[in-house]
């Protein structure tokens, strides 16, 4: 009888709270069986609405809604609804004769309504590399629509029967563009240490021809001094192609770093600043220790590209060359042993529109077996995945991602940046079968306010 | 699903303490047991963008059902799987020396050919000196010593009475028909000295929650009494049993079924392990020292300090982590504060605290580093020089470059995290009781 539809609040890097809906309803039937009937069933929903939550094997209740002459229909959760029931009439007598019920119902629904149908991602095959940039939206080649991030619903990364490495790792970041970052191609996902426009600190020399690393080359750090002492500075002025491509690495990123020892034990730590300032001004990454003499990944801390508010400061040409100032620098010391340190490179996976992390055991398949990392995220943002043998429809694993950050994909054009790994090391040929194949990528687009215009 | 997440890091200790709730609303009831029941002791990790920052152990339960409250805990106070009981009792005068009989000649006396007794003997007044005999089965008998004489070799022979003023003739306990197997003499009225039961361990339990040591102490009592109460300690608090609280009161069911998590970081178990032993070594050799005694704790990144320490275990055995609370207290030779705890992958860590600013608190309250980026709340670490850019200035004392002198300078000594975005951080050298938590709220990264 009478809606008048809530937005939810935005809040960046969330999904909005759920919102609240009243509304008022006519049970209009032609007989009471026929009443009591609509009514057991709303009493149904209101009971499979709960039932879902807790996970009871019950499929969600949604609601579904459409303005008039709008084309596109949205649906929202239905987390729970509470009911009122009364007769259109006054009087008891009136009740039991009745075959009319009004309802007015309060439904607490999810913040966003999504797209009734989802919107496949394309497929993909990545070469091998230390990280590799999946692009979500280019094929059928339609940026994200709607104005609030997609829920992913199905994500898979596969391996297997071409490439049967045992990945056991992998850390996911969404990049997308906004006001700054326009052109996404240009964003660099492997910073090579052994760049020639990094400055090599104490003890530290490049090393070319090595089949291991990234590119074939590392940087060296020789047992000299032991102690704290800076062995490599890069700056983003020496990865980017232009000034121009600055802006398109803005963004907060959660630093890897490709690297291994010889022996013993060594203790890095990434330091975050602009070239010209002093060394002790730099911001200071934590302090993580290496012993593997495999290649591996390190977790070297959070830091934003560029360090400065940017309400106030904002990017101009001018302050664009100064970015490319914005620098790393790689301190390290030897606490054990006589080995040397090996700096292959940094794998920036952005952090600020998304971000998963997944262990899990080793995905390895063979020229018969294909296995797929299955991804997926529930209406009501419940997220897990699994490892699934498609050529034998097993399920091999079964695991909640080990840290997850708003994964959903921003409206408009964006990547996945990933870096995968085996469970303990990392090997430079290893590769990914493709991405979003076979068991392809879905999404629903999502909005905070129930318009049917795309 | 887990409800209300917070937890605490302190220069002190490194990973703290932490909740969090589960409910009905949530979960089932059965599936609540089920946790309850075998989830006590499981490793939680708290990660922020794939990195560990904060971990430790399910420490205790409270389960609140229809109106019923249960608990289970690994607090030593309520579970311990290895312990002894440190008593008073004068020491042992004397053991066994040779072939041992009851009653030598008929007499209510003891017998030791190869034993002298004239030096225990008490022809008159009260006995100075007591015997405690361990049959051949296991039974026990004991008497007070009268007068010594001969059965086979000189004084190897002594009258034994049930009381000490020596009035009736006779043993207490078991020795009718029994074999003497040991014996000890002791003094009545010595002064005690401080004795050690030896160490019973519940080896499954051990073996399931790691050796949780415990020492009861006991003022004055015999051996045999000590034992006793050890035997009942460990029968009693050898698991972490589950245990109905409130005198088994029922009372009106109130609201759905909850169950309170505390966590315990790993510093916690460095308490279940006690040194007896004192030692004196450079600090950072002992802290490398004490931290190797653990069974959870490995040393991670251990700074060097050569200040000369000791750490004094005897007569009153120390915890592990008391001890190692001592010597990061003494901080150096040139006077600076050192800080230690126990980190990600259960790693310690023992540094000098910082010297330079690396946070500031902007004056509108908002967190950031040094390049004046706002902190993840989740990744905000203790034992740091924070700024208050707010707060009055004034200058540098006059004499000193120290930046702790700075007065908008403050040492947080805590930081408390709640899920999903509140930080609270606690600034050393406020008096307790004066409310100086700062609490910043952010969303994501970008307030």
């Amino acid at each position: 009888m009478a809606w008048n539809p809530k937005a939810a609040t935005p809040a960046y890097g969330e999904v909005p709270e759920p919102v609240e809906e009243t509304l008022t309803l006519l049970a209009d039937c032609s007989s009471q069986d026929d009443l009591a009937t609509h009514l057991q069933a709303l009493d149904a929903m209101r009971r499979y609405a709960d039932a879902y939550l807790r996970n009871r094997e019950i499929r969600p209740v949604w609601w579904h809604a459409k303005a008039y002459l709008e084309t596109g229909e949205r649906r929202a959760l239905v987390r729970k609804i509470e009911t009122e029931i009364t007769c259109p009439l006054a009087t008891r007598a009136d009740w039991v004769e009745s075959y009319r019920a009004v309802v007015r119902a309060k439904v607490t629904r999810g913040g966003l309504w999504e797209r009734t149908a989802t919107v496949a991602m394309p497929a993909a095959t990545p070469a091998a590399a230390a990280a590799v940039v999946y692009d979500y939206t280019a094929s059928p080649g339609v940026d994200v629509v709607g104005d609030a991030p997609a829920r992913i619903s199905w994500l898979s990364i596969s391996s297997g029967k071409t490439y049967n490495d045992p990945i056991g790792r992998l850390w996911i970041g969404i990049l997308s563009a906004n006001d700054y970052s326009t052109t996404l191609a240009n964003f660099v996902h492997i910073w090579e240490c052994e760049d020639a426009g990094a400055t090599l600190g104490t003890n530290a020399t490049r090393v070319a021809g090595d089949g291991t690393a990234s590119s074939g080359g590392l940087v060296r750090v020789t047992p000299g001094t032991a102690t704290w002492a800076k062995r490599l500075t890069i700056n983003l002025g020496a990865v980017v192609g232009s000034v121009d491509h600055v802006v398109d690495n803005y963004g907060v990123y959660q630093w890897l770093l490709r690297t291994k020892v010889s022996a013993g034990t060594w203790e890095i730590q990434f330091r975050f600043g602009y070239v010209s300032m002093d060394d002790g001004d730099f911001v200071q990454g934590p302090i993580v220790e290496c012993t593997g003499t495999s290649w591996d990944y390190l977790e070297q801390g959070i830091a934003e590209i560029p360090l400065r508010d940017l309400r106030c400061i904002p990017s101009s040409g001018t302050h664009e060359l100064g970015d490319t100032y914005w620098a790393i620098q790689v301190w390290a010391r030897r606490t054990d042993g006589s080995g040397t340190l090996d700096l292959d490179c940094f794998c920036p996976i952005p952090i600020d529109d998304g971000f998963l992390k997944a262990t899990f055991g080793s995905m390895q398949g063979d020229a018969s077996h294909r296995k797929d990392w299955i991804f997926a995220q529930s209406p009501g943002g419940q997220c897990q995945f699994l490892v699934f043998n498609v050529d034998t429809a097993s399920t091999e694993f079964i695991g909640e991602p080990d840290s997850i950050h708003n994964f959903r994909l921003p409206p408009g054009d964006g990547r996945l940046v990933i870096v995968y790994a085996r469970e303990t090391s990392s090997d430079i040929t290893d590769r990914l079968d493709a991405i979003n194949t076979g068991n392809g990528g879905l999404y629903y687009p999502a909005w905070y306010s129930l318009r049917g215009s795309e | 699903m887990a409800q209300g997440w917070k937890r605490s890091i302190g220069t002190i200790g490194g990973y703290l303490q932490g909740s969090f709730r589960l409910s009905e609303e949530d979960l089932t009831v059965a599936e609540l047991k089920d946790f309850y029941a075998s989830k006590l002791g499981c490793r939680l990790e708290e990660q922020t963008f794939g990195m560990v920052s904060w971990e430790g152990m399910l420490y205790e339960f409270r389960l609140v059902n229809a109106g019923r409250e249960y608990r289970r805990t690994l607090d030593p106070k309520w579970f311990h799987n290895k312990l002894q009981v440190v008593y008073s009792y004068p020491s042992t005068e004397d053991t066994e020396q040779g072939n041992l009989a009851y009653d030598p000649g008929g007499n209510d006396a003891f017998q030791d050919d190869g034993q002298d007794f004239s030096e225990w003997e008490t022809a008159a007044l009260d006995a100075a000196y007591t015997i405690a005999v361990v049959n051949t089965d296991g039974t026990e008998g004991w008497g007070f010593l009268g007068a010594a004489f001969t059965t086979a070799n000189a004084n190897d022979s002594i009258y034994v009475y049930t009381d000490v003023e020596c009035t009736t003739g006779g043993w207490n306990g078991e020795t009718s028909g029994k074999t003497p197997s040991t014996y000890e003499v002791s003094g009545v009225s010595a002064s005690p000295t401080r004795q050690t039961t030896a160490t019973v361990e519940n080896t499954d339990s051990s073996g399931e929650y790691g050796r949780l040591n415990y020492y009861v102490t006991l003022g004055g009592a015999t051996p045999e009494a000590a034992e006793s109460l050890r035997d009942q300690e460990l029968a009693t608090y050898g698991w972490p049993r589950s245990r109905k609280m409130g005198g088994g009161r029922s009372q009106e069911k109130k609201g759905p079924a909850v169950l309170e998590v505390s966590v315990a970081g790993y510093w916690t178990t460095l308490n279940w392990r006690y040194r007896t032993i004192s030692r004196m070594a450079t600090a950072s050799a002992l802290i490398s020292f004490l931290v190797g005694k653990s069974e959870w704790v490995t040393a991670g990144r251990i700074e060097t300090n050569d200040m000369r320490t000791k750490v004094d275990c005897d007569p009153i055995p120390k915890r592990l982590g008391d001890a190692i609370e001592d010597v990061i207290l003494q901080g150096d030779l040139s006077g600076n504060l050192w800080q230690g705890g126990v980190y990600a992958g259960r790693r310690f860590v023992y540094e000098q605290a910082p010297t330079t600013v690396a946070y500031y608190e902007r004056s509108d309250g908002v967190l950031v580093d040094a390049a004046r980026v706002p902190v993840i709340p989740s990744l905000m670490p203790a034992g740091v020089l924070l700024m208050d850019e707010g707060a009055p200035g004034g200058g540098q004392p006059a004499g000193t470059s120290s930046v702790w002198d700075d007065p908008r300078v403050a040492y947080v000594d805590e930081v408390r995290f709640a899920a999903p975005d509140v930080l609270e951080y606690h600034l050393a050298g406020d008096a307790p009781g004066v409310t100086t938590l700062v609490r910043q709220i952010q969303r994501g990264s970008r307030e």
